[in-house]
């Protein structure tokens, strides 16, 4: 068994020609105060805006596909940087029509329960209520007032209280303090530190935890000014945490880590595997039950989704694999199989449409599990061949030219044995033992200072790297770029130092990274920006 | 006639003008997978339809007309050089097409920056219009149009909803339409009260991010308060005949008709001035079944196994057959375009820029990238003929020159456009369209 360290100090010397970055983040120390992240505002994503949506007209509604895909960043959907451009603008609009509408048709008594006695106190209420839910804080007397003015245009015509609830409701979900959350405190002086407004606060809290608006004890909390306090905040998280809804946070995390959430956007070749559109669906259901399982009972760890020895599997990839049995924890033994990294969403997301992909595979996990910089062939000047498929070759004799070419091989002599190990799967994640009629071969030869290191296959491989630290520093450095939303790399520092002082047996713990950020400076102070 | 609450009001900006007095109008194009040069570039005196010709196309009039070669512009030797200074080379270098920066820029891409920054798209009712074929990301390989701070304009990928927002729908009586837009007003004040008290709340940093979301309410603006116009719309797109709309998700067999839409629509949406500058980003054939020629996937089996002839290999004419297949087919939903804005009678005032992320595909290499310029331009540029721009050493013209003599025959005083360290690459035009 390699040690967690080999793989590490391997990969470090490996990289130096590749100009990866291994150990870089740890390089530099920071003087004059930590950094924070800066006062600024954020808009929802497509899941965070449908979550929100939902809660305020009471329904489950399914909007976030006909919004336009997020600009990522870092490969997360929780971006900072995120614009409304005039297209999600337009959309949103067609959007609030129909759902302030169907609100109004269908659960009036709901969202105004005094809807029976449409009388001025009443309308007031209900602004008030629908603001505060909206907005996730209470109304300010000027917008009471405008939202008032919205209802009562929204009422003349004949079209009475139900008109004004429509159009309010319409306003609400296209309204910046809708759309947005802010992080900006009192404000003050460029440079100056400010503290979080208490409902800002709440919202970041719920929003990072459950990628949902704060739901009532959240606000009261807010209202009282607990949220301030670090063991609130924890207490609130654990609160949250609980509850089932939260999954869908974790799940989204470990599929856009992982870059499989676009998995329903790939295809292979017939050649490969014919059903494979049929198949894909299954394949991301099992990756989001295996996720929800591992978070639930086995400590939400990298280790654990890298080495489970179960699979999450309905009777359609139970068949795939080849099991016996099927449902939350069916048994891997003897399926060749283990944790994530042999699921079939990671390997066909992962390959080419007609064949696999040891550089694809390989290149994830030097990025997404060790933090490696990998730099792509144009940003170094190589062009790029593929070697043509062939009917007497294995994938991996073809890609031997890697190591051939003296420019291809300062880099792929890092990336492809990695990629290598996972040969016994194909383009659409199907364990194969051979390929064009020769044996694959799924070793993996690594050296460093001048040994050689041999995994045996992409499971050793799993192990291995659950036990590196190296990728327990690196899964709370992808939780956190994920959970702040787009962080300076001085921030992601400063989060790093705070996450290194956690103990030792958190340590790749994704709801213990989450707890270490909400309970930190970091969370819910901001540097003032110019 | 149409009656819709899209078609839209006058702003009242002074409207960009050719030398005809008519408005003049701008569309970028991109085409997958570079091009085989050996079967793109003309053959003298301009022949464009020899056999297996990739430019075939617009010298087709049996298939789009008339014959397009009066008013197409082909170049060689231009580079996507900003891209390359900071490595935002192949797949990525669609980024580069009309913004001229790599992936570091911050500033709009040309249809962006005349339309919104200028003012100039303020006169119809969308100052532009982004559309693609088969996929809405947003990411720096498959966007072409970016807003001022560089965040990607979102594509609308589903004709029928490009239709609706286009087009507008059907209203009913004359009394609806004056409530729609009383309660149109309502929703825009309450908005705009909201976004002003954000706005002084947030540091300046986050300008940029809020002016986009000005922009955006803008347009909404015009489309709420918008007023009767006559107009010839097309019929609405028929959702049922392209039941799903992205690659790798099953939409590849309805891409040949959703590009045929896509064109007509963009075409009609120029003809009826609802606005004025777009872009388009194209599919390839791959997974669509229409060609037996072709394998699956082009972009692996094709594309990258294009070899392109040296002094050294020359014979590899079948990966450029392929390839040509590929990029004729492209060509085919260009001639198209400019056939339905010649029916429109459009045209003789557009500028329609079609490029490709790189030149030869299997080198992923972003020089001299397959260039064509087309439309009659107003009479402000000189678009007819074949350029070879490249040097001795084989090196060309970055396309920010292309993009500054656009901007110029835009009637904008700029010497420069994009991003770049080197000053070289940004500044200048391309004289030689100046005539």
């Amino acid at each position: 068994m390699t040690s967690r360290a080999g793989v590490s100090l391997l990969l470090a010397a490996l990289l130096v020609a590749c100009g990866g970055s291994w150990g870089g983040a740890h390089a530099a120390e920071h003087t004059g105060g930590p950094p924070l992240l800066p006062t600024r505002v954020r808009r929802l994503s497509n899941f965070e805006y449908e979550r929100s949506a939902s809660e305020l007209v009471a329904t489950p509604l399914h909007i976030a596909d006909q919004l336009p895909p997020e600009v990522r960043q870092a490969g997360y959907t929780r971006n900072a940087d995120q614009v409304v451009s005039a297209e999600h603008l337009a959309r949103l609009d067609v959007i609030a029509h129909s759902v302030a509408k169907d609100a109004v048709n269908t659960r009036l008594s709901i969202l105004a329960p005094c809807a029976s006695t449409p009388d001025a106190a009443c309308t007031t209420r209900v602004v008030e209520t629908l603001g505060r839910r909206a907005f996730r804080r209470p109304l300010s007397a000027a917008e009471r007032g405008t939202l008032l003015t919205v209802f009562a245009a929204g009422a003349a015509d004949g079209a009475g209280f139900v008109g004004g609830l429509e159009l309010l409701l319409r306003v609400l979900l296209i309204s910046p303090s809708f759309m947005y959350t802010t992080e900006l405190g009192a404000g003050g002086a460029p440079g100056a530190v400010v503290t979080l407004d208490p409902y800002e606060i709440a919202s970041e809290l719920s929003y990072t935890v459950r990628s949902g608006p704060p739901d009532e004890a959240l606000l009261i909390a807010a209202q009282s000014g607990a949220l301030l306090s670090a063991s609130e905040r924890e207490r609130q998280a654990r609160r949250l945490i609980a509850e089932s809804d939260t999954r869908y946070q974790f799940r989204r995390f470990v599929l856009e880590w992982l870059e499989v959430d676009a998995l329903a956007q790939t295809a292979k070749s017939s050649s490969v595997l014919p059903d494979y559109d049929d198949l894909k669906g299954h394949m991301l259901d099992e990756t989001e039950a295996f996720v929800d399982e591992v978070m639930v009972h086995h400590g939400g760890s990298v280790q654990s989704l890298l080495s489970a020895g179960f699979a999450s599997v309905d009777p359609a990839m139970a068949r795939f694999y080849g099991l016996h049995g099927y449902g939350p924890e069916a048994s891997l033994a003897g399926s060749g199989r283990l944790g994530i990294l042999q699921q079939a969403s990671f390997l066909s997301a992962h390959s080419h449409e007609d064949s696999s992909s040891p550089v694809k595979r390989g290149d994830f996990v030097l990025r997404r599990l060790l933090c490696e910089t990998v730099k792509r062939p144009g940003e170094v000047g190589v062009n790029i061949v593929f070697p043509p498929l062939a009917i007497t070759r294995t994938t991996r004799e073809r890609f031997a030219l890697h190591t051939a070419v003296p420019e291809c091989a300062g880099c792929h002599s890092n990336i492809d044995p990695i990629g290598f190990s996972f040969e016994e799967f194909d383009a659409a994640g199907r364990r194969r033992s051979s390929e064009n009629g020769q044996r694959v071969d799924t070793t993996a030869d690594f050296w460093r200072s001048g040994k050689e290191q041999r995994f045996a296959d992409s499971r050793a491989l799993s192990l291995a790297l659950a036990a590196d630290p190296q990728v327990s520093a690196c899964f709370a450095r992808q939780a956190f770029r994920y959970f702040s939303a787009g962080a300076s790399p001085e921030a992601e520092r400063a989060f790093m130092a705070i996450e290194q002082e956690a103990p030792q047996g958190q340590a790749g713990s994704l709801i213990e990274e989450l707890l270490t950020f909400v309970k930190s400076e970091l969370f819910v102070k901001r540097e003032v920006m110019p | 006639m149409l009656s819709a609450l899209g078609a839209g009001r006058r702003a009242g900006a002074a409207p960009p003008s050719s030398s005809t007095g008519r408005p003049l109008r701008f569309i970028g194009v991109y085409t997958p997978h570079g091009r085989a040069h050996e079967l793109w570039q003309p053959r003298p005196n301009f022949d464009i339809a020899y056999p297996d010709a990739i430019l075939a196309p617009f010298d087709s009039p049996e298939l789009y007309g008339r014959s397009f070669k009066d008013q197409l512009c082909v170049i060689d030797g231009v580079d996507l050089s900003a891209g390359i200074a900071v490595g935002t080379v192949g797949h990525d270098a669609a980024r580069v097409i009309l913004t001229g920066s790599g992936a570091d820029g911050k500033n709009a891409s040309i249809d962006q920056f005349l339309a919104v920054e200028r003012g100039l798209g303020a006169d119809t009712p969308h100052s532009s219009l982004t559309l693609a074929v088969g996929n809405d990301a947003t990411e720096i390989g498959v966007n072409l149009s970016y807003a001022r701070g560089g965040s990607p304009v979102p594509k609308w990928i589903d004709p029928a909803l490009a239709f609706d927002t286009l087009f507008g729908r059907a209203l009913g009586a004359p009394e609806d339409l004056a409530r729609q837009r009383r309660l149109g007003k309502s929703v825009l004040d309450a908005v705009r009260f909201d976004l002003r008290s954000l706005a002084q709340r947030a540091p300046g940093s986050e300008r940029l991010k809020l002016e986009q979301h000005q922009v955006a309410l803008r347009e909404l603006e015009k489309r709420l308060s918008g007023v009767e116009r006559q107009c010839e719309a097309p019929a609405r797109p028929n959702g049922a005949a392209f039941v799903k709309l992205k690659a790798y998700g099953g939409g590849e067999r309805y891409f040949d008709a959703i590009t045929d839409l896509q064109v007509d629509l963009l075409a009609r949406a120029m003809a009826c001035d609802l606005t004025r500058f777009a872009s388009l980003f194209l599919a390839d054939l791959s997974r669509t079944k229409l060609n037996p020629e072709l394998p699956d996937d082009v972009h692996t089996d094709v594309a990258h196994r294009y070899e392109a002839q040296t002094r050294t290999h020359a014979d590899a004419t079948n990966t450029w057959h392929l390839l040509a297949v590929q990029n004729r087919y492209s060509y085919g939903k260009v001639a198209r375009l400019l056939q339905r804005l010649d029916e429109a009678g459009v045209l003789s005032d557009s500028i329609v820029y079609v490029s490709s992320d790189m030149g030869d595909p299997a080198r992923h290499t972003s020089r001299n990238v397959p260039t064509l310029l087309a439309g009659g331009a107003g009479g402000k540029l000189k678009l007819k003929g074949y350029y070879d721009l490249r040097a001795k050493d084989g090196s060309g013209v970055p396309n920010n020159r292309l993009l500054v003599s656009i901007c110029q025959a835009f009637g904008q005083p700029d010497l420069q456009f994009g991003h770049a360290t080197d000053s070289h690459i940004t500044q200048g035009r391309l004289d030689a369209l100046h005539g």
